[in-house]
């Protein structure tokens, strides 16, 4: 039933992922519309709370999830010099997520939730993804331990970590708060998995994925191995303890607000230690950037790495918080890190790893240029309208002028975020339907090929 | 120490994986940053709040009686559904006044249940100026 086909993991994982980007980012722009039209497709599952929810967990856990489980399935086998330990559980794990998020997706639409940021996902649901996950974890952990190659390359060690990260974090995140006295409490363990959702998954993994992605794209070596290994041990100290600047100015002790506060700050070490080391390594390399899509893509993902990077620490800040807490900001700020850095090198990597898969090269050129314009275009108008209109949004509550004054403020701004958003959700249109074309043309080759050869034999 | 980086730095790229693993050194200004940063971590740790520093609650609003006579009385007591209140204290003794406020008195309806006995006072004493 499942195919044990080499690297048919991968490329089904990739499929499916770009399959619920279009639907999770369906999601989003009705979103966005919703705020221009709150009339739009007003009924009872597509409420603007039901499709918000559904957005944010679809494109984080199935879209940029499966992309990532997709580049691990090829990069740590390659990584490891070895096969993937069993691609027919990697297909049937494919199978069984993609059941388990459908079946997410309507629990929301039908109104069940559990209220939690990035853990929208009733309990029934959550079990299963948790055991979906942990097949995915075995599988990988398996290949590694069947390498062939002794040293562990830097990727590796981010995606082994991030394997574990997960399931520990969605465990403390959706779990506990079933059964613990509602309130702060509940905000804290919600915000632990809230933020490790970002920073011990989408981040690390991402991460791995450009380590792998630039030496291979520019051919040059790693800069420093020192600012790995900073970058790295830094990475999973510090992340873990930023949930409570969520919490910032709330109802919190003042020390657990200070323990969020301060390693938000302290991750200005392994974000600028690991830029560093991707810039280092594109020294020389920065021209090419102009013909190949996918170092492009990579490139822009750093780039917007560290705008996602300078941004996060300092509205860990209480006096920052105090004006951007709740406005347009927050939502600009977060679509950074999981759509302008790692969807983006989730692209690069799409771009990268399908034609080594298929055999042939991506089947348009021109394709993938408008595919990154207009998601970097769409983008910064998007991202640009909001941070705006936090600003100004911030400020005027500060101010005291009337709440239903301010709504009627960012009229325009609302109205940008949409045509931004448009944009990035053309863009994806280009790239599903360049792997659709490069993926049956293979298969057509291939098939020409194999009657050549029974012919001229 | 420094002799061992040394040594360590000049050493010969290694290859994982056939990717190339270079020995550079960590960039200067980045060795000052994690500095800074170290250090700025302990100091806001031992001198910070760790939340804005709001000022004290606002003392008890001395107004009270005015914000009640104004949201509430008002309401039918200015547009014509009910007599005018201005001189009130004048008409009535201090006692039917409160009763009425907490009891009501024909179309006007009872809301004791909704302020306590301080705040009807209050409510009496603005109407003793209200004129």
């Amino acid at each position: 039933m499942f195919t044990d086909e080499k690297w048919s993991s991968s490329k089904n994982w990739f499929i499916a992922a770009v399959f619920w980007i279009i639907i999770g980012m369906t999601m989003g722009l009705l979103t966005a519309t919703k705020q221009i039209w709150p009339e739009l497709l007003n009924n009872r599952w597509t409420t603007y709370g039901h499709v918000r929810s559904a957005h944010v967990m679809l494109v984080i856990y199935a879209w940029l999830s499966m992309a990532y489980v997709g580049s691990m399935f090829y990069m740590i086998p390659k990584l490891a010099k070895t096969k993937v330990y069993s691609e027919k559980l990697g297909n049937f794990a494919l199978v069984f997520y993609n059941v388990v998020i459908l079946e997410g997706f309507f629990a929301l639409l039908f109104g069940q939730t559990e209220v939690i940021e990035y853990g929208e996902f009733p309990l029934w649901v959550d079990v299963q993804l948790l055991v979906a996950i942990g097949l995915v974890a075995y599988n990988l952990f398996k290949t590694v331990g069947r390498r062939q190659e002794k040293m562990l390359y830097v990727s590796l060690w981010y995606f082994l970590g991030s394997l574990l990260w997960l399931p520990l974090t969605w465990i403390v995140g959706n779990f506990p708060a079933q059964w613990i006295p509602s309130g702060v409490q509940q905000g804290l363990m919600g915000w632990f998995l809230g933020h490790n959702a970002i920073g011990l998954w989408m981040t690390t993994v991402g991460v791995g994925q450009i380590y792998y992605l630039l030496p291979k794209l520019t051919g040059r070596p790693l800069y420093s191995h020192q600012l790995s290994m900073i970058g790295f041990w830094a990475i999973a100290t510090f992340y873990v303890w930023n949930g409570p600047h969520h919490l910032m100015n709330g109802p919190i002790p003042g020390w657990i607000s200070k323990a969020g506060v301060i390693p938000s700050i302290v991750l200005l070490i392994p974000v600028w230690a690991v830029l560093a080391n991707f810039w280092g390594t594109m020294k020389g390399s920065w021209s090419q950037t102009r013909t190949s899509v996918p170092l492009r893509f990579t490139v822009a993902g750093t780039i917007f790495y560290l705008f996602a990077c300078l941004q996060g620490p300092l509205q860990a800040l209480p006096s920052v918080s105090s004006v951007i807490k709740f406005t347009h900001w927050t939502v600009g700020h977060a679509h950074m890190g999981p759509f302008g850095a790692f969807s983006f090198t989730s692209f690069a990597a799409i771009y990268y790893i399908l034609p080594k898969i298929v055999g042939r090269e991506m089947f348009s050129k021109r394709a993938m240029e408008a595919h990154f314009w207009f998601s970097t275009v769409g983008f910064l108008v998007f991202a640009f309208s909001l941070w705006i209109a936090g600003v100004v949004q911030g400020f005027a509550w500060i101010e005291g002028v009337p709440f239903l004054q301010t709504v009627l403020m960012m009229e325009p701004y609302v109205q940008g975020r949409a045509i931004g958003g448009t944009m990035m959700y053309v863009a994806q249109f280009f790239l599903a339907w360049n792997m659709y074309k490069t993926i049956k043309l293979a298969k057509l080759e291939k098939k020409q090929q194999a009657q050549q050869q029974a012919a001229s034999a | 120490m420094k002799k061992e980086y040394q040594q360590h730095d000049s050493k010969e790229a290694d290859i994982v994986s056939d990717i190339k693993i270079e020995h550079n050194r960590v960039p200067k200004l980045l060795v000052v940053v994690f500095y800074v940063v170290a250090i700025w971590a302990i100091g806001y740790a031992i001198f910070m709040p760790g939340k804005l520093a709001v000022e004290p609650a606002a003392a008890p609003q001395d107004n009270k009686g005015e914000l009640i006579f104004e949201g509430t009385c008002l309401s039918c007591h200015a547009t014509g559904a009910a007599p005018d209140l201005s001189g009130v204290t004048d008409r009535m003794p201090e006692e039917d006044i409160k009763n009425v406020i907490k009891k009501g008195r024909n179309t006007m309806p009872a809301i004791g249940h909704l302020y306590t006995e301080k705040e009807i006072d209050m409510v009496y004493e603005y109407l003793k100026d209200y004129r």
